[in-house]
């Protein structure tokens, strides 16, 4: 069993070493070679994570089967203390390793259609790789130290792939700033490794939940730790309050968008805080932080999803949104309900994301304003980006009723403000995925693009570098030409793209069944996670999913009502026109994110700026070039003194020498 | 005798010094530094007759440092014909190219 679990993340590192030193090698010597290594490099990662992914199923039904696959070896000792190199798989852990390898699957295939005949596709997929292989790492590694190595390592895999098209001064600087924002968070988790090693005397994860378990664990630490590990997951899972990367992380290759921003990286917050559920549970306070964080993020980026201008933005605060209902599923003592969730909202937003990539293929464009009524024009993604935006509304029988369902019924003992909180951004949700559907696949098709494009944000394919931009060359004809049939050639992409959409379609109907009560909850069985006393999380009232479904279809009808009813005649962007109206500024606030970036760039950024030109110009200019420009003028002004001494003139110095031997006589003879 | 001898030794050297530190023609400085020499060695001799008067070691060093003084007074003499090409002056007061 440990060839599976070291194999799991290997392969994909083996693809990506393998890629990279062969993109180099090649681009040197060989053009031709050069070139059908771009071609194939999409198979070869392919091949790759095809492996993890069966090796993860593998490693799935051995863990069903009652087997814990688990692998230990000292990786480096220092002073005593003892370095681990340990991978295992439980129920969380298969469950999260077959999520991952199976969304890096669909999404390095689609990736093949999508990134066709772009410059660099050779790192992208060595990239691609070298993220799915950390993330799988992440997942398996069994101590704190090797799960902050993969930790950062997704990060810095993440920073590579939203920076993908560097060229454009707007993804170097989004990658930036996912780095930056992340980093704070991470800081935390990596001053929570410190106290744990510290304290516990060990990495490994049960050394330390047995540590966690002991009676005497309790004042300080047992706050400080959990709370620390905590703001690691705000910053990978972009909740409240340092979310504001996530949006901006748009700026990469969509299916980057769908498998690190949607379904997988970003989950590694929540997947953090289950996994190191028993620390939590040592202090409910920090429950209670993770509930109310998570509460808050889900409704605030929920309202803000509803302003957005851009298909992947929309899409970025929706996943804000999801992230912070798991996030409140397992600070209200829910933790297989946020895992669950995790789970289906992997299937349905990688799928609407390549979705969104798919329109964006085939358009062009990503403003919301510029695109519509594309439904007859590319069915198939029109009706897979359906079955997931009603698994995201949480309407029966989709996926994410199931599990939007069960974390509703863990908040629904403890918590009932969360809930309510929860119950509007469920509703506020479907009405923003509703508006979404409606005003890209149906409407009027834009007859004249170039009215729209003053609003409209940099899309991403019409400034790729290469050969991303012929790609995309139908948009731009109909733009150019400005006819009446703008869309008249786009049309669905090929089956690389179409078949991950379909695959993700059917996942997206039927994922949740693996949590349902129907089934015998197979997946809260392998996950095992409840706390003892949780029982209690299941005795929801029983007009709980009624309502959740209602505030699901009002939101699925209301969007239809503003957006799809009228949509043959004048398109529905007129509402949000009205809804502007109405609002006033209040509107401009809630599209921009309720100004937290600006909020940042007065409170911490500028200041910081600031501090870095005082300590340039006023310490470093200054201070110390003072003072080392002071001591060569001090230097430079006692020679000017002493040169003087130095006559060059032959007798003086003969004089002095006189005088010297005089002196040194009558010293000598005690003269003086 | 050892009296004379070392008075006369003082006065060599003390005209010596005076013409060291007067003289402006390299040439005579090259003099005045040999009569300095010389009246070490005269001390040589004297102080040798009066302490070990059977032994002739002071007389044998005097010697020597007649052959060093002659030594000395050739290498002097070729560094003044090298400055005196160079210059086109013997005057000492005039070469101060190490002035600071």
């Amino acid at each position: 069993m440990t060839a599976v679990l070291v194999g799991m993340f290997a392969a994909p590192l083996l693809v990506c070493i393998a890629l990279l030193v062969g993109g180099a090698l090649t681009s040197r010597l060989d053009e031709t070679a050069s070139l059908r290594l771009r071609a194939l490099a999409g198979w070869i990662s392919v091949a790759g994570t095809f492996t993890a992914f069966v090796l993860a199923l593998v490693g799935l039904f051995a863990v069903q089967a009652g087997e814990e696959p688990a692998l230990r070896a000292v990786w480096f000792e220092v002073g005593g203390l003892e370095v681990p190199f340990s991978l295992r798989l439980d129920g969380l852990q298969a469950v999260m390793a077959l999520v991952v390898s199976a969304v890096a699957l669909l999404v390095h295939l689609y990736s093949i259609g999508y990134m066709h005949g772009d410059r660099d596709a050779t790192v992208y997929f060595a990239e691609l790789s070298l993220f799915t292989s950390a993330m799988l790492l992440l997942v398996l590694a069994s101590n704190f130290f090797l799960l902050y190595v993969a930790w950062e390592l997704v990060g810095a895999s993440s920073y590579l792939l939203i920076s993908y098209y560097f060229q454009r001064p707007e993804a170097a600087a989004a990658g930036k700033k996912a780095f930056l924002t992340t980093r704070v968070g991470d800081l935390g988790l990596l001053v929570a490794v410190f106290a744990i090693v510290s304290q516990a005397g060990s990495f490994d994860y049960d050394a330390v939940f047995a540590w966690a378990a002991e009676p005497g664990f309790a004042g300080a630490w047992a706050v400080a730790v959990p709370l620390l590990v905590f703001a690691g997951a705000v910053g990978k899972s972009a909740q409240f309050p340092l979310h504001v990367w996530l949006p901006d992380a748009m700026e990469g290759p969509t299916p980057v968008s769908a498998l690190i921003h949607a379904a997988t990286m970003v989950a590694a917050g929540v997947y953090l805080v289950a996994r190191a559920y028993p620390l939590f549970e040592a202090a409910p306070i920090s429950l209670d932080v993770v509930a109310y964080v998570g509460a808050f993020t889900a409704l605030m980026a929920a309202s803000i999803a509803v302003a957005q201008s851009d298909i992947k933005k929309v899409l970025a605060y929706s996943t804000i949104s999801q992230l912070g209902f798991m996030m409140a599923a397992l600070g209200a003592g829910a933790p297989s309900a946020g895992i669950f969730h995790l789970f289906s909202h992997a299937w349905f937003k990688a799928l609407l994301f390549l979705g969104a990539g798919s329109v964006i293929h085939a358009t062009g464009r990503q403003t919301v304003a510029r695109l519509g009524g594309l439904a007859k024009r590319m069915p198939v993604t029109a009706w897979t980006f359906a079955a997931g935006g009603l698994a995201l509304a949480g309407i029966p029988p989709f996926a994410g009723f199931w599990s939007k369902e069960e974390v509703l019924a863990g908040l629904a003992v403890h918590h009932p403000v969360l809930l309510g909180l929860l119950l509007l951004a469920g509703f506020l949700t479907a009405f923003y995925i509703a508006r979404l559907f409606f005003l890209v696949f149906f409407g009027p098709e834009p007859v004249d693009a170039g009215e729209y494009t003053a609003e409209g944000t940099a899309d991403e394919h019409a400034a790729a570098p290469g050969g991303a931009v012929a790609e995309a060359g139908h948009g731009h004809d109909a733009a150019g030409s400005g006819s009446r049939g703008a869309w008249s050639g786009v049309k669905e992409s090929g089956w690389v793209m179409s078949l991950p959409l379909v695959v993700l379609g059917v996942a997206s109907l039927i994922a949740g069944f693996v949590g349902t009560e129907y089934f015998g909850r197979p997946l809260q069985d392998l996950l095992n996670l409840e706390p003892a006393g949780a029982a209690a999380a299941h005795e929801a009232p029983v007009w709980l999913p009624w309502v959740a479904t209602l505030a699901g279809l009002a939101g699925v009808g209301g969007g239809w009502l503003a957006y799809g009813r009228r949509a043959g005649r004048s398109g529905g962007r007129g509402f949000d026109a009205r809804l502007e109206g109405a609002l006033g500024g209040a509107y401009g606030v809630v599209a921009r994110g309720y100004l937290v970036d600006e909020f940042y760039s007065r409170v911490v950024i500028r200041p910081f700026a600031a501090a870095g030109r005082f300590a340039w110009r006023g310490v470093d200019g200054r201070v110390i070039d003072g003072f080392v420009d002071g001591l060569a003028r001090v230097v430079i002004a006692a020679g000017g003194l002493v040169r003087r001494l130095q006559s060059g003139e032959v007798r003086d110095y003969l004089a002095a020498m006189a005088v010297g031997v005089i002196l040194v006589v009558a010293l000598a003879l005690g003269v003086l | 005798m050892t009296t004379a001898a070392v008075t006369l030794s003082s006065v060599l050297f003390a005209i010596g010094v005076f013409g060291v530190l007067t003289r402006r023609n390299a040439i005579s400085l090259l003099v005045s530094v040999e009569i300095m020499m010389n009246a070490a060695i005269i001390n040589l001799a004297a102080f040798s007759r009066l302490y070990e008067p059977e032994a002739m070691t002071g007389q044998v060093f005097a010697l020597v440092g007649i052959g060093i003084a002659a030594c000395e007074a050739a290498v002097g003499l070729a560094l003044v014909l090298a400055v005196y090409r160079r210059f086109g002056s013997t005057d000492v007061d005039s070469i101060d190219l190490l002035k600071g």
